[in-house]
């Protein structure tokens, strides 16, 4: 049974009742409007909200508008006339003054009720108390704000930090190469190996600064779309970082042609595969890369058959300045993933490490792609 | 005649407008290992380099400027802006010598006439290679040399 097909007037006052009971316990207050004698039904709900503990002899549209801010009247007021006029709903979230003093937001959404001659003679609605939804609103975005503005704060602090390093040790590299110059073949073995020693940790620090830098510039700049053939970028990455190691790399399925932006990408793939070639444990290595088209864009697959990453070491390897060895045994800044990490997620991508800690590993990441099905040749 | 303008070039002077001391003790050490003896003259800013120039003895020509970019009071690029604005100065020789890779101070630079953009890099034999370089360019350009 519903309010259309209720025949007598008892179905008619149980409907009416359960509505007046889903409406109080929602708190959401109901009114009728009557725009020729300026009267108002309301249920004790719509006083309430407007700061009365009981229901008032009489309301009027003016008493409503004396509640609404000053600086929300005039709005309010105006879609209340453009309704009527063009028998559209009236809907809108304004502040109001309660009787109490206590200023709180509301909702409220009506209808308008045409006479027999098709005029609008009634208006009726529902108000509902929003306040909280918007404190909670009001709360999240200055939470944001902050959140944004600290961002801002890291990103600028990591690049003038990186920037302004490098100039100083440029000083002290400098005055190292002269003092071993100029000690030249009257320096002892030791301080010859202290000096090969600064030196090492000369360009690790300027390894370090330079990733530091490359990790906050990531997503400053927009790079432009463009074609990038991913067979041809994987082979010549591999052509270039695979030093005096030798590399099997297979393609067992095409790879496709993407239109996005390349320095990303290329990093990302660079990455990885430069991390599966330098951590390789034998002179001869096995790199498989794949590529499957998903919805959103397409999932690469970097796989190895080097020593893996131990799954209790996994979760760490995304984070900056994090190696699995110590530097001295295999030269790193610890920041290849970090960045691999950060430039997939600002493309809108994720990447995951799926290795036993025995045998290989392989990364995955999920690039976003602008043409997203991508032409696979 | 010409023999006296090319050993007049060989002899240019160049003045150095750098901040940091060790870039400045490189430029030095790197003239004495190649046995070069154009006098070197230091500025540590942009505002201390025009006032060297400006001074009434100034600097005698023929002469090269080698310029840094960032530095305090007065910076490389700014300095180059009111060498090129008066009319005495404009028609100086400048080589910027600077860590800055950003495009848009090597567009800024050439667009005021600098003879060249140096970017300094240690690894690639630092100010040797830039100095051997210097002393090449003065064997081989005329300066200009006032009247």
């Amino acid at each position: 049974m519903t309010l259309a097909t209720a025949t007598n007037r008892t179905d008619l006052t149980r409907i009416m009742r359960s509505l007046g009971t889903l409406l109080e316990l929602n708190q959401i207050g109901a009114w009728d409007l009557d725009l020729v004698d300026q009267t108002a039904n309301r249920t004790l709900e719509h006083d309430r909200i407007f700061g009365y503990v009981s229901a008032l002899p009489h309301w009027t549209y003016e008493m409503f508008l004396q509640h609404v801010l000053p600086e929300d009247r005039q709005a309010v007021d105006e879609r209340f006339q453009t309704a009527v006029a063009e028998q559209q709903e009236w809907q809108f979230e304004c502040r109001i003054r309660r009787t109490d003093g206590e200023v709180r937001w509301i909702f409220a959404s009506g209808s308008p009720q045409l006479d027999e001659a098709g005029q609008v003679r009634r208006l009726a609605g529902i108000v509902q108390d929003i306040s909280a939804r918007k404190a909670a609103e009001e709360q999240q975005l200055a939470l944001l704000k902050k959140l944004t503005r600290i961002n801002e704060e890291l990103n600028n602090f990591t690049f003038v930090a990186s920037h302004d390093l490098k100039s100083p040790l440029r000083g002290i590299d400098q005055l190292a190469t002269w003092i071993a110059e100029d000690l030249g073949e009257t320096v002892g073995s030791e301080t010859r190996e202290h000096l090969r020693l600064m030196n090492n940790r000369i360009r690790r620090m300027e390894m370090l600064l330079d990733d530091l830098l490359r990790y906050a510039r990531l997503g400053q700049a927009d790079n432009e779309l463009v074609q990038v053939d991913t067979a041809e970028l994987v082979r010549d990455i591999v052509d270039l970082v695979a030093n005096n190691k030798i590399v099997q790399l297979q393609i067992p399925e095409p790879l496709p042609i993407l239109l996005t932006q390349k320095a990303p990408l290329d990093l990302v793939l660079r990455n990885l595969i430069s991390n599966a070639i330098k951590h390789h444990h034998k002179p001869e290595c096995t790199l498989c890369i794949r590529a499957r088209a998903l919805p959103e864009g397409f999932e690469f697959s970097v796989s190895d058959d080097g020593p893996g990453i131990e799954p209790e070491y996994q979760q760490r390897v995304f984070s900056i300045f994090q190696t699995i060895k110590t530097r001295d045994q295999l030269e790193g800044s610890g920041m290849g993933l970090a960045l691999v990490k950060k430039a997939v997620e600002l493309m809108g991508g994720s990447v995951s490490l799926e290795s036993d800690g025995i045998c290989g590993c392989t990364f995955r990441f999920i690039w976003p792609s602008a043409n997203h099905a991508g032409v696979v040749l | 005649m010409t023999a006296a303008v090319k050993s007049a070039a060989r002899a240019a002077t160049i003045l150095l407008v750098e901040d940091d001391d060790v870039d400045a003790a490189g430029v030095a050490r790197a003239l004495k290992k190649l046995n070069l003896s154009n006098p070197l003259i230091r500025a540590c800013n942009g505002r201390e380099g025009l006032a060297i120039l400006r001074a009434a003895n100034g600097v005698a020509q023929p002469y090269i400027i080698l310029l840094d970019i960032n530095m305090p009071c007065m910076n490389g690029l700014e300095m180059l802006g009111q060498l090129r604005q008066g009319s005495a100065l404009a028609s100086s020789v400048v080589f910027i010598l600077t860590t800055s890779n950003a495009e848009q101070d090597k567009m800024v630079a050439y667009q005021h006439q600098v003879a060249g953009y140096i970017v300094k890099r240690q690894e690639e034999g630092g100010f040797m290679r830039v100095m051997e370089m210097l002393d090449r360019y003065l064997h081989v350009v005329d300066l200009p040399l006032g009247t």
